[in-house]
């Protein structure tokens, strides 16, 4: 295992360097109907399954605080050619069964529009960018 | 210092290892809001194969110190010295340890079941009646709705 330290990266072609801490430190490809599985992942030791629509990512790695970024998207629709009504995901809150952004983890919450309630998503997308601990 | 960061150590793991889906889920409750249905959790699938190879993951107990740590300040188990190879079962003992509050696997006292290990086929695929799931006391282990 090698590790190149640096602070900021900068491709070849590019005027501007960024930060490598811009490297998404977590994130996870799921299937959150039907038997709950993970498809894909990094940092992740763990998807809890709350309650319809709701889960919990629990990081291997911790994040460094709380305030880091969190991006993610949920489909009731299993393939990519097919989308949801304007379904979408109530990140990083503290609602119901959800704990909200934390240090060890984040809250996905699949919400639809129409304010009908919360709805499992059949494949939901998150990834955190942020300090680690 | 040689074994570095646990999150380097699971980029080079995730580069050369492959995933292991586990057979088992975790089905718990939370004793401080009973009206609330039993969660699931599943094993992440990266997290187990680096589980099962060893010298990636650091020891349990250096989570069970971070938990006291404030948020913002520096923590153990990135740092800790990794621990070797677990058996599948030993490394769902050390995810519930990690993952689920103690209040369900260490303190609580009462005479209900909140905590269970079972195969993956006994967790309901049928989710419409998801919000309503406990877990069942018989001897039966399906979680019903």
């Amino acid at each position: 295992m090698s590790t190149l330290t640096v602070t900021n990266i900068k491709a070849t072609g590019e005027t501007a360097s960024r930060s490598a801490t811009g490297i998404a430190a977590a994130w996870i490809n799921f299937n959150g109907t039907g038997t709950i599985a993970t498809r894909d992942s990094f940092n992740v030791s763990g998807l809890i399954d709350l309650t319809l629509g709701q889960y919990d990512v629990e990081f291997t790695s911790d994040m460094g605080n709380d305030d880091y970024n969190v991006s993610g998207y949920g489909n009731t629709y299993s393939d990519t050619t097919n989308f949801s009504d304007g379904m979408n995901l109530a990140l990083a809150n503290s609602y119901g069964s959800m704990n909200g952004q934390l240090e060890g983890s984040c809250s996905l919450g699949s919400y639809t529009h129409t304010g009908s309630g919360f709805t499992d998503s059949a494949i939901a997308f998150l990834s955190t960018h942020g300090d680690l601990a | 210092m040689t074994h570095g960061h646990l999150w380097d150590r699971l980029a080079e793991a995730k580069g050369r290892l492959e995933s292991v889906q586990s057979k088992y889920r975790v089905v718990f409750e939370d004793p401080a809001t009973p009206d609330e249905p039993a969660k699931v959790l599943v094993p992440d699938p990266n997290w187990m194969a680096a589980a099962l190879e060893g010298n990636i993951l650091p020891p349990i107990d250096t989570y069970q110190r971070d938990r006291d740590v404030a948020d913002g300040q520096p923590k153990e188990h990135p740092y800790a010295e990794p621990i070797g190879p677990m058996t599948e079962e030993e490394a769902i003992e050390y995810l519930i340890m990690k993952d689920i509050d103690p209040a369900v696997w260490q303190e609580y006292r009462g005479n209900r079941t909140i905590m269970k290990i079972v195969p993956v086929e006994l967790v309901p695929s049928d989710r419409s009646f998801r919000s309503a799931w406990k877990i069942k006391q018989e001897a039966d282990e399906r979680i019903a709705a």
